[in-house]
């Protein structure tokens, strides 16, 4: 799926999002609702069990953080077939840099995962919206948010930030 | 080294430094010292006419500034600021200094206001060079 | 704020107890003196200005006591970026002056030595303070100290109890934050040559573009009353004359040493000398008057 992904950052983040939706009482095969550019469609996600005794041990927000990144890279393959190139750091204004190839043309995704554990994910994706439009170098700009009380998913299209330099 | 490897590799370590400097460890300098170095190996690799090239040449100056290492920040740049990059790269480059310039005069605020900052890292790295008493020059 | 700094190539050469007198002197005159004590290492200044642990009579006492901080502790806590900087009052304290001039003197002590607390500080010190440190940041540790005490307490003097031997500190608190350089040695060749080289440094040290070059004052301590005959260590001295500063001799444009005579009064309780039952007649303080007008620029000292 994600080749270039660490593995031991990718066991890691799995088993966060694993902790996220089992603490809010969902189980494996549980149903996902997806917006993509406001295109909307329905799926079911898959995770192998949790140790939910330990869930104490983790950060409540990085369990919230990091599972929703491992939810949103499996559904940036699933659904456009985009695989990560490499982390960027936090200045980039986004947390992925990845490649579109769909299309024969390589273009260079940027993308800003966020997590939210109870209630709308709108609120968040507009904020995460307005943070990867700063990004530069790269050919599509996108935010992700993932909602975990009832399972979601939205990816949008942000439009560049242009700033006078 | 590939820069799939190479990709790979930074990935973890952005992802360490990160959660480092999130709760204040003081290894996190070393961390962002790592982070530098494969940025760095990344800028060789890429050209800057690449969005990746550029993407990791701004993130070798940012990360060793973060590391501490004012001297290899400076040098990475004035390198990169030699090549035929964007202007909006250059920009980005000279941006990210004059921040790091702001926040130690900020910081040693006292300081700042009798002494050029560039001037004194300047002089403090030719102490380290130099040794005490500049008697190992 | 003129800054002078008080340094020796080997120990043991009566550094501390001269600054400590300066510092005591200065302040009855009327000036404002801060006293830093920067020999981390075997901190002592805060004895020979009656603080900390000393003994009178047998017993156990102390004219003032110590703050719970000092240099180390502060410096390490703004290397680290401690904003807003740590309170004067937790690492300074005032020294009792008589004076009626308007003088004051205040200490910075190297810390809570003897107390176990400071050498677990000192310890880490080199990792946070990070004085070669590429970014600069231990290095501008200290010049923000400096420019701080004399923007905010405003002395007419910060006297500098500077470590002795090559060490980085050392090397800074002469190089870079002094304007003067009172360097003290002894009447043997080891002293003398390790002083020369460092004087020599000193002179051709880079300097910060508002600074001027650094003075030298050599001072020959400890001297007896016949000086060593011996062709290399005159043509040493001869050499620290001509990059430093002496005194006129008995032959007119003929130029000497400062030296300290040795002091066989003082014992081990070696305190401060001025304003003692001793008194102003001892040969050693008239030598300190006398290096004070030309270190200080004074004119004629106190009767």
């Amino acid at each position: 799926m994600h080749p270039r992904l660490p593995t031991d950052l990718a066991v890691m983040m799995v088993g966060r999002a694993a902790l996220a939706l089992e603490r809010n009482a969902h189980t494996p095969g549980v149903g996902l609702s997806l917006d993509v550019e406001r295109v909307l469609s329905k799926g079911l996600l898959s995770w192998p069990a949790a140790d939910l005794t330990r869930v104490d041990q983790h950060d409540h927000n990085r369990i919230t953080e990091d599972g929703a990144e491992a939810v949103a890279l499996a559904l940036a393959h699933r659904h456009r077939a985009w695989r990560v190139i490499r982390r960027m750091q936090r200045e980039e204004h986004a947390d992925w840099l990845l490649e579109d190839a769909r299309e024969g043309v390589r273009q260079v995704v940027a993308l800003e995962i966020s997590g939210v554990d109870r209630g709308s994910i709108r609120a968040r994706l507009s904020e995460k919206l307005a943070q990867v439009a700063k990004s530069t170098d790269v050919d599509q700009r996108w935010a992700g948010v993932v909602g975990f009380e009832e399972p979601a998913a939205a990816f949008h299209f942000a439009k560049r930030q242009h700033r006078g330099n | 080294m590939e820069t799939d490897a190479l990709n790979t590799l930074v990935s973890g370590a952005i992802w360490r430094a990160e959660q480092l400097e999130t709760h204040g460890v003081r290894p996190a300098s070393q961390a962002w010292a790592e982070v530098c170095s494969l940025e760095e190996e990344l800028a060789k690799a890429l050209p800057v006419a690449e969005a990746e090239g550029r993407i990791a040449r701004r993130g070798a100056v940012r990360a060793a500034l973060k590391a501490g290492d004012y001297a290899r920040a400076h040098a990475l740049a004035d390198g990169y600021l030699a090549e035929e990059a964007p202007r909006s790269l250059k920009t980005a480059l000279r941006k990210i200094l004059e921040e790091d310039a702001q926040a130690m005069a900020g910081r040693f605020r006292f300081a700042s206001k009798h002494h050029s900052w560039r001037e004194a890292q300047d002089l403090a790295r030719r102490f380290r060079e130099a040794g005490a008493f500049g008697l190992a020059a | 704020m003129e800054t002078v700094a008080f340094y020796s190539y080997k120990g043991g050469v009566g550094r501390s107890l001269l600054l400590a007198n300066a510092a005591r002197f200065l302040a009855t005159l009327g000036k404002g003196v801060v006293a830093l004590d920067f020999d981390f290492e075997a901190p002592g200044l805060h004895y020979k200005l009656g603080g900390g642990q000393s003994y009178v009579d047998g017993r156990r006492s102390s004219n003032f006591p110590l703050p719970a901080g000092g240099a180390v502790p502060y410096l390490i806590a703004t290397a680290e970026g401690a904003d807003p900087p740590p309170p004067f009052d937790e690492h300074m304290m005032s020294v009792p002056v008589p004076t009626e001039a308007g003088g004051w003197l205040k200490l910075m002590p190297a810390g809570p030595a003897p107390h176990q607390s400071y050498w677990v500080a000192l310890k880490d010190l080199s990792d946070r303070l990070r004085l070669t440190d590429p970014s600069g940041r231990g290095f501008m540790a200290l010049l923000d100290l400096q420019a701080r005490i004399a923007d905010e307490l405003r002395p007419d003097y910060l006297l500098i109890d500077a470590r002795t031997g090559v060490t980085e500190l050392g090397g800074l608190a002469t190089t870079v934050l002094a304007d003067t350089v009172v360097c003290l040695f002894v009447a043997n060749q080891e002293s003398l040559d390790g002083t020369l080289t460092v004087v020599e440094a000193l002179k051709g040290a880079p300097r910060l573009a508002n600074q001027k070059p650094i003075r030298v004052v050599p001072v020959l301590s400890r001297t007896t009353a016949k000086p060593p005959e011996d062709e290399r260590f005159a043509a040493g001295v001869k050499r620290l004359l001509e990059l430093g500063e002496g005194k006129r001799g008995r032959i007119r444009n003929d130029l000497a040493l400062f030296g300290l005579p040795h002091d066989g009064q003082l014992g081990a309780w070696e305190r401060l000398l001025g304003g003692r039952i001793a008194g102003p007649f001892s040969p050693l303080y008239q030598a300190y008057l006398e290096l004070f007008q030309r270190v200080f620029h004074l004119g004629a000292g106190p009767a």
